[in-house]
């Protein structure tokens, strides 16, 4: 939800300007109303303050879903954008010949004064106007919670009109055949690797690199990165810092660094342990074996540097 | 060689000698390097989970086991009871009431406590032990050792098997460990003995933890990866064929396991595997029998179409419900949002969080990174075993990155790939005995294979390169690729030319700088034990400025304050944390403990603490609620007190009465969740907020109440308790009770009662008067 | 004859001092009144009450040695409030500690009128009842003494606590009680007629509190703990002059008012002399057995029964009923069945009883019998027992529906034995002999190697 702070400042002092500007006769207000939806492609009405007013300040016998939004694109409202399509399906899955339920959008340019009566502070926001004579309070659907889901809004829905109605989304085709192509695919695909690439699958080595990463990814908490999204790096007082002190978060760039580090030390086990055989030269064996206990320790020590940094009792350090 | 022989045998014994008592020390160390809890503290169980386990323990223990078995507690869960022989997994009770009786037969009277405290420490030496005969059937003795030794003191296990800490995982590390062992032994030999054993274990396991879907999913994937390296042989097929019939019939006599490996997804893939492997089978020996091209590839199309169509029809059987889906527990492991989403009450668990990096290296410091590099080396050399031991590490990896608490599945494999890792290190650069003892190792080897058919492969008995072993090694396997084998042939060709140019001192360096770190090793175990897990949460310790220690024993105070002072029947309402400890320590009916079988019940309680005083007592009074007990840590800033678990108790709830409980009521009008004169009315009015924070600013003078949890001052105006009288606080205000209050004699509602007794007169009919007079104006 | 006559003498005296009302909660009776004059005016009254054995001590509400409650303990079993009019009585003794002294069990028998003191309509509003505004009075003029219209005379109880009607009307002259409909205990006895109303002759602009029958005349309220109160907005109801009245209503005359038979009744069942209802036993066991049992089993059937005794002037009778109901309660009623009332054996008792199946659903519950009557005292009898489910060993053993499955098994164990027999012992080399060995629990393979043989 993008809070639109600057909305204050905006609006007019003469908000409550327009209340029952025009009182239209029932039979009117109906016939224009019908008019409006018929402007919109969609099942819904597009709104601005007057229609509004003759929408929802005057007596009437229906439920109004209104969808308070601002598509203009200074307000760079992401949210706006993806709802839209979900609110149409919703407003589209219900018969626009039945009168007990209104679809309406209001965007924010249009509707300034709406937006301030309302206290509406952030967009979008979906609004719920039971049927009554004049004004009513709206009950406000909770996005931050539900989600953009078109799915929990039409639950929403049903629960507020108590009005049964299923949810139709527009049934493209194309994903079918999309779906379809890809299997396809796939099976060809395997097929032809593992005819010409035989080697590489049967081969051990591409397994290896394939687990071993996967278990570095694992072991440097990338895992925990992509569940919760934490942010690449923070900032304390000024400069950039890389680890967040505590246990139990950290951030994106840790793990990267974690894992760099981890696989240095790795290598030099490695180095040590395996590679070290097959070399021939004495000399070249020792500096080598010099070089990788070095950066074996420095590594290591780094590693308890950082711990330290992450949780401050813990005692011990190597070098630095 | 003739001459050498002898002493080869003596050399020979010696080893195992030292290899024996090498492992003796382990073991005791791995038993003792538990017990600072007990030093540090007392002899007490510790947290939550525990106390049933202790209870239940005792119950076997008197009543016996059949009446165990068929146990119906009717202090726990109140009304509804809870039938405990049919929900929770016997094993470590029976465990350690099998000790219990072995001990008393031998006249060694000890209170069954003691042995529930010691026992994660004792299981904790035999699964070093454990680890060392896995390792070693892997890798070298030397490796075993090494396994062993990191797995004894590695932080990751010490956390849930110090001494007090009486949970199932205490014992089924080890059971996993025994069980993996005899599953290698098994799938080398072809035994249907160590099969046999290997289901014996697996028993065992089903019994104590329901960790075992993890061996029961693992070892079907070794045998499936097998089949696709085409690998099959005689050995797989009885080993699998005998663990998986026999190891399921005695699962199906865990009471709580019972049907479930006919019914649930979870073992869908054990049965899978095991009729795909009857198929293979066959195919192979018709393969044997007609010696037709075209017929096999007619079998292998076949065994494909029929591999396909297995997992349509389970597809397809899960569809229409015959087979249950996955629980939410395991779903939430691979959908990693699906917890928060639908099952709050397994997402509000900490242990249930992903792990970040610091964990990991909390629990298993240098052996992290040393962890590939023993993968690596399990590809080297890709036997049956090693194959096992990879994917046992690959996905030990995944599920401990996904939950904190499945490190301790990963703890042993991390320490047997280390310890493989630390031998072939040391091989080259402790490289003296290295010649001799690998002879003898192969004149071992040289035994096995005159008798069995299958070779065991260790990993020094290349080295020196003797056609003698590889030659059988063709015959009996030939579906090895010929790469590995040529690989290994240049590598110890190389070998046996290089080795000796490693000199003295670089072998000294690397050595000491290498014992530098694992010295580091065994000091970072030290301290994360004594600090971080061998605190019996149920007693909290601080330091003073003097660096004393000073002892926060509330609970138990609070605890036996209830035991000495409530009535026998006497049903105390609690969340669900600390149903156990009472049920355990205060042995009074609870409403709902931490086995969370009933979700509505939990969601009820829920909803009482989340209510105003009205609802709640109907609610209470509905329950038959005698007390209500409350944490609050806000004296002392204890952070993991009741208002900051409430907003859980709240969407679990919320989940169950959408109508009667709504998170954001629980909000101010900021959205925030305060405590302090900003607070929701909701939360105001919730009997949790009231109980929490009664009479709590009096603890201050001119109205300076600090909430030292929530860091904030607390809401300022004096909060009204009429349903209930505080009848104890302990110490530091950490435990509350209250007592419920019997209707008004007179039949005053319990607000207006509590307003006469405070003696403010109320205006009377007044009111209506007026009332009726303004309508007679107008 | 002397004697004869001294011996009556004596046989009367010490009647009259060992004299033991039939109260069952005690006899003694603290009377407080305004001032202690009043006293004459209610002779007849506390003669009445003396004659049925209580000992009655008087106070005035400003009387400095009134004490209600001393060391926690109350000085007497019942109270009689004749002192409407006195704002703050002695002692504290108030609202709070007469509502004290009903916990612990005392009876009250309260009476308001015209001008009403702030004690008494706080302890009125406790009750859940209040009295009209100062100098209101209750007016009918249809039913009305024919000498003044603010004397009202009523010949019909609301709903009577004792059976007997009445046969001379009622006096009442005082204020009026709104009953506030909130007590669940309180009930009104006798209400105004459908003309009534509550009106003030000085201020005229007013409009009444409560008009009609929703006039509370006089109201009951039996506690929790079975503390009996009445709440009348008349003391002259109580006064010799009322008793001794004549009644004259529409051209119907008595020669004496109904005002002492009816204030006798209430006062019986206020001070506990009848209408009480006690449990002697209650008792539940399996069909078959005599103990109560630890826990029962689902579906086991049981026997339930209950042994009541109700008091009335002296003496305990056998209590007659058909409304009387067993509930079987976790969280809600499983069972919720009426008792039926067995012949009755004891001349003191009856007994009611019901044979049952508990209901297939294993928990804790509740068996409780909750009888509230207007009128009788309260009877709550619960017990709370376990319901276990079926133990490992009481589930039916070889149904007719597994055969099938039985079937399957020993064939499968028969076929087993006899080819793995096949298998071991006969000619073959040694090599496949391992071999079907190891891999003996499938037929298939054993059959194959067999095959392989021949």
């Amino acid at each position: 939800m993008k809070i639109i702070n600057s909305l204050k400042y905006f609006i007019p002092l003469f908000s409550l300007f327009c209340w029952n500007v025009f009182a239209l006769s029932k039979k009117e207000k109906s016939e224009k109303i019908e008019e409006l939806l018929a402007k919109s492609s969609d099942n819904f009405i597009n709104l601005n303050e007057k229609y509004y007013d003759l929408l929802i300040n005057t007596p009437r016998d229906y439920h109004t879903i209104l969808l308070a939004t601002a598509t203009n694109p200074q307000f760079k409202c992401e949210p706006c954008r993806e709802l839209l399509p979900e609110f149409l399906n919703v407003a589209n899955s219900w018969d626009p010949n039945d009168k007990r339920v209104y679809f309406a959008i209001l965007d924010y340019q249009n509707g300034k004064n709406v937006f301030k009566q309302l206290k509406i502070q952030n967009v979008p926001n979906i609004l719920h106007f039971r049927p009554s004579d004049g004004v009513v309070k709206p009950d406000f659907y909770d996005l931050p919670r539900n989600g953009l889901g078109a799915e929990e809004l039409i639950q929403f829905v049903i629960k507020k009109t108590g009005v049964e109605f299923e949810l139709q989304r527009p049934t493209d085709y194309t994903q079918y055949i999309y779906y379809g192509f890809i299997v396809v695919a796939l099976i060809i695909s395997i097929k032809i690797v593992i005819q010409y690439f035989k080697e590489i699958i049967v081969n051990k080595r591409s397994w290896m690199i394939l687990t071993v990463s996967i278990i570095f990814l694992m072991i440097s908490g990338f895992m925990w990165v992509h569940i919760r999204h934490p942010p690449n790096s923070g900032v304390s007082h000024g400069n950039v810092e890389f680890f967040i002190s505590g246990f139990q978060q950290q951030y994106a760039v840790e793990s990267q660094i974690i894992l760099i580090i981890y696989i240095l030390i790795a290598f030099s086990f490695l180095y040590l342990s395996d590679k070290v055989q097959k070399v021939k030269n004495a000399h070249l064996l020792r500096i080598t074996v010099y070089v990788v206990l070095a950066i074996l320790l420095v590594c290591f020590s780094l590693i308890l540097r950082i711990f330290f940094i992450k949780s401050q009792a813990y005692p011990f350090k190597l070098l630095f | 060689m003739a001459v050498s022989a002898v002493n080869l045998q003596s050399l020979k014994k010696s080893k195992d000698l030292l290899c024996i008592v090498i492992l003796a020390l382990i073991a005791i160390l791995a038993f003792i390097s538990r017990l600072l809890s007990v030093v540090r503290f007392e002899s007490v169980i510790h947290e939550f989970d525990p106390w049933f386990n202790y209870r239940a323990t005792q119950y076997l223990v008197n009543e016996g086991f059949y009446k165990f078995l068929t146990w119906f507690d009717q202090v726990s869960w109140y009304p509804l009871g809870r039938v405990v022989g049919g929900t929770l997994y016997p094993g470590i009770m029976i465990t350690s009431g099998i000790i219990y009786k072995v001990l008393h037969f031998f006249n060694f009277n000890i209170d069954i406590r003691h042995i529930c405290v010691f026992l994660g420490p004792v299981f904790a030496g035999l699964t070093s032990i454990a680890t060392y005969l896995l390792t070693s059937e892997v890798c070298t003795k030397s490796a075993g050792l090494f396994a062993a030794a990191f797995v004894a003191i590695a932080p990751g296990y010490i956390s849930r098997s110090v001494a007090g800490s009486y949970d199932n995982e205490a014992i089924s590390i080890f059971l996993l460990m025994i069980t993996f062992y005899f599953w290698v032994k098994s799938v080398k030999t072809g035994s249907s003995f160590l099969a046999a054993c290997t289901a014996l274990f697996y028993f065992y396991m089903v019994s104590a933890w329901g960790g075992y879907i993890f061996i029961i999913n693992l070892i079907p994937l070794h045998v499936f990866v097998l089949l696709l390296m085409g690998r099959y042989s005689k050995r797989l097929y009885v080993a699998y064929s005998t663990f998986y019939v026999l190891g399921t019939i005695g699962s199906m006599q865990i009471p709580f396991v019972g049907f479930q490996p006919a019914t649930t997804a979870e073992h869908m893939a054990a049965l899978g595997t095991f009729g795909l492997l009857q198929i293979v089978a066959f195919a192979s020996f018709c393969r044997d029998q007609l010696p037709s091209e075209s017929f096999k590839t007619l079998l292998k199309r076949a065994l494909i179409v029929i591999f396909i169509i297995g997992i349509t029809g389970f597809i397809v059987l899960q569809r229409l419900h015959i087979i249950d889906p996955w629980t939410g527990r395991l779903y939430s492991l691979f959908d990693t949002g699906y917890a928060k989403k639908h099952i709050p009450i397994i997402a509000s668990v900490s242990e249930h969080q992903p792990t970040a990096w610091p964990s990991f290296f909390f629990d298993l410091h240098i052996l992290v990174p040393m962890f590939p590099v023993g993968v690596y080396f399990a590809f080297k050399k890709l036997t049956d075993e090693n194959v096992f031991i990879i994917l046992y590490s690959f996905t030990a990896a995944y599920f401990a990155g996904v939950m904190v608490r499945l490190m301790l599945t990963l703890t042993p494999i991390v320490c047997v790939t280390a310890g493989i890792c630390m031998s072939y290190l040391f091989d080259n650069f402790l490289g003296y005995k290295k010649s001799k003892a690998t002879v003898v190792k192969v004149e071992e080897t040289e035994e096995v294979l005159s008798g069995n058919e299958s070779t065991p492969e260790s990993p020094v008995s290349p080295k020196i390169n003797s056609p003698k072993i590889n030659s059988p090694k063709m015959t009996n396997s030939p579906k090895i690729h010929n790469k590995l084998k040529k690989s290994e042939h240049n590598s110890q060709k190389q070998d046996n030319s290089e080795s000796p140019s490693i000199t003295f001192e670089i072998k000294l360096i690397v050595t000491l700088s290498l014992l530098l770190v694992f010295c580091m090793y065994v000091w970072h175990c030290t301290w994360v034990t004594s600090n971080a897990y061998s605190s019996p949460s149920i007693v909290l310790a601080s330091r003073n400025r003097d660096g004393s220690q000073h002892i926060i024993d509330d609970f138990r105070e609070a605890y036996y304050w209830l035991r000495q002072n409530s009535a026998e029947d006497a049903k105390i309402m609690s969340w669900w944390d600390y149903g156990y400890q009472l049920a355990g320590m205060t042995n009074r009916t609870t409403l709902v403990d931490n086995n969370t079988w009933n979700n509505t019940h939990i969601a009820t309680v829920g909803r009482m603490l989340a209510s105003n005083e009205e609802n709640a007592y109907e609610l209470l009074r509905k329950h038959d609620v005698d007390y209500a007990l409350v944490m609050f840590g806000g004296a002392i800033g204890y952070s993991g007190d009741d208002i900051n678990k409430f907003l859980w108790m709240i969407r679990i709830s919320e989940n169950v009465y959408p109508e009667q409980v709504k998170e954001e009521n629980f909000y101010n009008s900021r959205g925030e969740y305060r405590v302090d004169d900003s607070v929701s009315p909701t939360l105001r009015d919730s009997i949790m907020f009231k109980m929490s924070f009664y009479r709590f600013k009096d603890l201050y003078p001119n109205n300076q109440a600090f909430d030292r949890v929530r860091g904030t001052t607390v809401y300022s105006k004096p909060i009204q308790l009429t349903i209930m009288d505080e009848v104890y606080s302990s110490e530091n205000l950490l435990v509350r009770i209250y007592k419920i209050k019997k209707p008004d004699n007179i039949g005053r509602s319990l607000q207006s009662a509590a307003v006469f007794n405070s003696g403010r007169r109320r205006k009377r009919n007044r009111k209506s008067r007026k009332y009726k007079q303004q309508k007679i104006d107008d | 004859m002397k004697t004869l006559f001294l011996f009556t003498l004596i046989i009367q005296f010490t009647s009259f001092i060992f004299a033991k009302s039939n109260s069952l909660s005690g006899n003694r009776i603290l009377v407080v009144l305004d001032n202690i004059e009043d006293k004459s005016n209610y002779s007849i009254f506390f003669k009445s009450l003396e004659d049925r054995g209580f000992d009655l001590s008087y106070s005035s509400a400003s009387d400095d040695k009134l004490e209600l409650i001393k060391f926690e303990e109350s000085l007497y079993d019942h109270l009689v409030l004749l002192a409407p009019e006195t704002n703050y009585y002695e002692n504290d003794v108030g609202p709070k500690q007469i509502i004290e002294f009903i916990d612990k069990g005392g009876n009250v028998l309260l009476a308001a009128n015209e001008n009403t003191g702030s004690t008494t309509q706080d302890l009125l509003y406790e009750f859940g009842s209040v009295v009209d505004e100062a100098k209101f009075n209750v007016i009918d003029n249809f039913v009305h003494n024919s000498t003044t219209s603010s004397v009202l005379a009523l010949d019909k109880l609301e709903i009577p606590i004792s059976s007997d009607e009445l046969e001379a009307p009622i006096l009442y002259s005082g204020t009026a009680i709104k009953f506030k409909g909130k007590n669940p205990y309180s009930k009104p006895l006798l209400v105004a007629g459908p003309a009534a109303y509550s009106w003030d002759n000085s201020a005229v602009n007013k409009d009444p509190l409560v008009t009609g029958s929703n006039i509370v005349l006089v109201n009951t309220l039996q506690a929790v703990n079975n503390a009996r109160i009445i709440i009348t907005g008349s003391t002259k109801m109580f006064t010799d002059e009322f008793i001794e009245s004549p009644v004259k209503i529409n051209d119907k005359t008595y020669e004496k008012s109904g005002n002492l038979d009816f204030i006798t009744n209430i006062s019986k069942w206020t001070f506990q002399e009848k209408k009480v209802l006690k449990v002697i036993s209650s008792k539940h066991h399996k069909v078959g057995e005599t103990e109560r049992p630890e826990y029962y089993t689902i579906k086991n059937n049981m026997h339930y029964e209950i042994e009541l005794s109700e008091y009335n002037d002296g003496i305990w009778q056998p209590f007659n009923a058909t409304d009387i109901q067993l509930e079987l309660i976790m969280l809600d009623p499983y069972i919720r069945t009426t008792l039926k009332q067995q012949p009755i054996t004891n001349p003191t008792s009856s007994t009611f009883s019901i044979d049952l199946i508990i209901p297939d659903h294993c928990g804790v519950f509740t068996f409780k019998v909750d009888y509230r009557r207007y009128g009788l005292s309260w009877i709550l009898e619960k017990d709370v027992i376990a319901i276990h489910p079926l133990h490992y060993n009481e589930f039916p053993r070889f149904l007719g529906e597994g055969l099938p499955y039985y079937f399957g098994a020993f064939s499968m164990l028969g076929g087993f034995i006899i080819i793995s027999i096949l298998a071991l012992y006969h000619e073959d080399d040694t090599k496949k002999n391992t071999d079907t060995v190891t891999s003996s629990k499938k037929e298939k393979e054993v059959a194959a190697t067999e095959k392989k043989k021949n």
